[in-house]
């Protein structure tokens, strides 16, 4: 067991947070006052590498192991403080570039993975309904054959870059009332621009440089060839990517939590109150101790998920844990951070009060985290009701 | 060795069930007798019983949906390991 990042990823990581504090985030409160995607931010990050890190090099991408590029967007987070702009990129690799990767054909990969690559494409994942969120066998958008292709009708909520994307990842239902739900659900690659897709914006608390969006599909013709894996595959599909989601989604969060940690340790040693730095004070440094603590273990529970998919085995249990933990941690850290800034935290003046509100869906999306615990759960062997 | 795998399968399989009758060529999925997340869940139970690795590849209900399935599955996993 060897906890040491290589030379070459140590170097990386120092790369990339130097990149994005000098090149990203600039703009973040106006992005996030006036709930903007940052195309400029974008255009660097694709220049950049970050849009294909893990991407293989003959689709264009960097070719990242699973470690190297979790390294990687964990340095992302800790330097780019527009953590709006971060989220649609995971969003953009993690729900749907990967999974073109994962299991589109040879052509669908030479076809869609070098424009999501280079950033000429913004990538989103068609998923959650108004009536279904983490109940995903009960989705009652349709894929119904039609010819050589299907028809998709439905609707979608709460989609990541959905008014921004140019393709979707999209799960609808092909199979009956007789075909088990594990096999009714399949799984198509559709461009916004097919005629009946429509994407209306939903206004949110924080990570408003990421827009989100409700996506409908009316009458939408798409080709057999769009159609990712075989029809009924829909739900391996899911569940055999979903740990990018919650595994490699969430690296950045732990950079978040690394540059908050570190935020406060400044502070808390430069403001003096009573005649000594805050720090002194046990209230305070307890505080940041318990920071610090979550970052370590965050970190670790981060290292081991890319460690596994490097070794291409099967992180199901650990992505949940790692969700689970990151997401919950990181808002205690910045409902910490708030509280140790005082009431320069709670205004806009530091920009903490928006990290606070950038946290909260954390525990939300890519399944709550009252789901992550029934996961772990059933994973252990404990009955489920889903 | 392929009846004292199949032993040790049925019996897990068999405490998760909500049918009476499991026969070995009984497919768990088609007819609802076990939750979405079974798959998974009997995914990680082959891995650690078997002692054989287990690839996000290899998540597919056709490998685990029956007894004689994973049986098989996991004979194929241990024939490709090298001793």
């Amino acid at each position: 067991m060897d906890f040491a990042p290589t030379p070459e990823q140590r170097a990386l990581r120092e790369k990339v947070v130097r990149f994005a504090r000098d090149n990203l985030g600039a703009q973040a409160a106006e992005h996030d006052r006036n709930a903007t995607f940052d195309e400029s931010g974008w255009k660097a990050c694709a220049d950049f590498g970050v849009l294909g890190w893990p991407i293989k090099k003959e689709y264009g991408g960097g070719g990242l192991d699973p470690l190297t590029a979790i390294m990687a967007y964990e340095a992302l987070g800790e330097g780019c403080v527009d953590n709006g702009l971060v989220f649609a990129i995971n969003n953009h690799l993690f729900a749907c570039a990967v999974y073109i990767a994962d299991h589109g054909t040879e052509e669908q990969r030479r076809r869609w993975l070098p424009a999501l690559c280079d950033g000429s494409l913004v990538g989103a994942h068609a998923l959650s309904e108004p009536e279904t969120g983490s109940d995903m066998l009960s989705l009652t958008t349709t894929a119904v054959r039609d010819g050589g292709g299907y028809v998709l009708n439905g609707t979608k909520k709460f989609i990541s870059n959905g008014p921004r994307a140019d393709l979707f990842i999209v799960f609808a239902r092909t199979g009956g009332d007789d075909v088990a739900p594990q096999r009714a659900l399949s799984a198509f690659v559709v461009p916004a621009d097919t005629a009946g897709l429509i994407a209306r914006d939903i206004p949110k608390a924080g990570l408003r440089g990421t827009l989100m969006g409700e996506i409908t599909f009316d009458g939408c013709v798409v080709g057999e060839d769009q159609r990712l894996g075989a029809e009924g595959a829909g739900y391996r599909l899911f569940t055999s990517t979903m740990e990018w989601e919650r595994g490699f989604m969430f690296a950045s969060q732990v950079g978040v939590l690394s540059r908050l940690t570190d935020r406060c340790v400044a502070y808390a040693t430069g403001r003096r109150q009573f005649g000594r730095p805050i720090g002194a004070f046990q209230s305070v440094s307890h505080r940041i101790a318990d920071m610090r603590v979550r970052l370590e273990l965050a970190r670790l529970m981060l290292y081991k998920v890319g460690w596994l998919r490097t070794e291409g085995r099967l992180a199901m249990q650990e992505a949940s844990m790692l969700k689970l933990y990151v997401s919950e941690g990181l808002k205690a850290t910045a409902l910490d951070a708030m509280q140790i800034h005082g009431a320069r935290g709670y205004t806009e003046e530091l920009g903490i009060e928006r990290e606070v509100r950038d946290v909260l869906a954390g525990t939300i999306y890519g399944g709550t985290s009252d789901i992550q615990r029934s996961i772990i759960a059933g994973l252990m062997g404990l009955p489920t009701t889903a | 060795m392929t009846d004292d795998i199949a032993k040790i399968v049925r019996t897990f399989i068999g405490e998760h069930v909500r049918d009476t009758e499991l026969g070995d060529d009984h497919d768990i999925f088609a007819t609802g007798s076990v939750s979405s997340l079974f798959a998974v869940q009997l995914v990680m139970w082959v891995e650690r019983t078997f002692d054989i690795a287990v690839h996000p590849t290899d998540l597919d209900i056709e490998n685990f949906r029956t007894v004689n399935h994973v049986v098989r599955f996991v004979e194929s996993r241990r024939a490709a390991t090298p001793a």
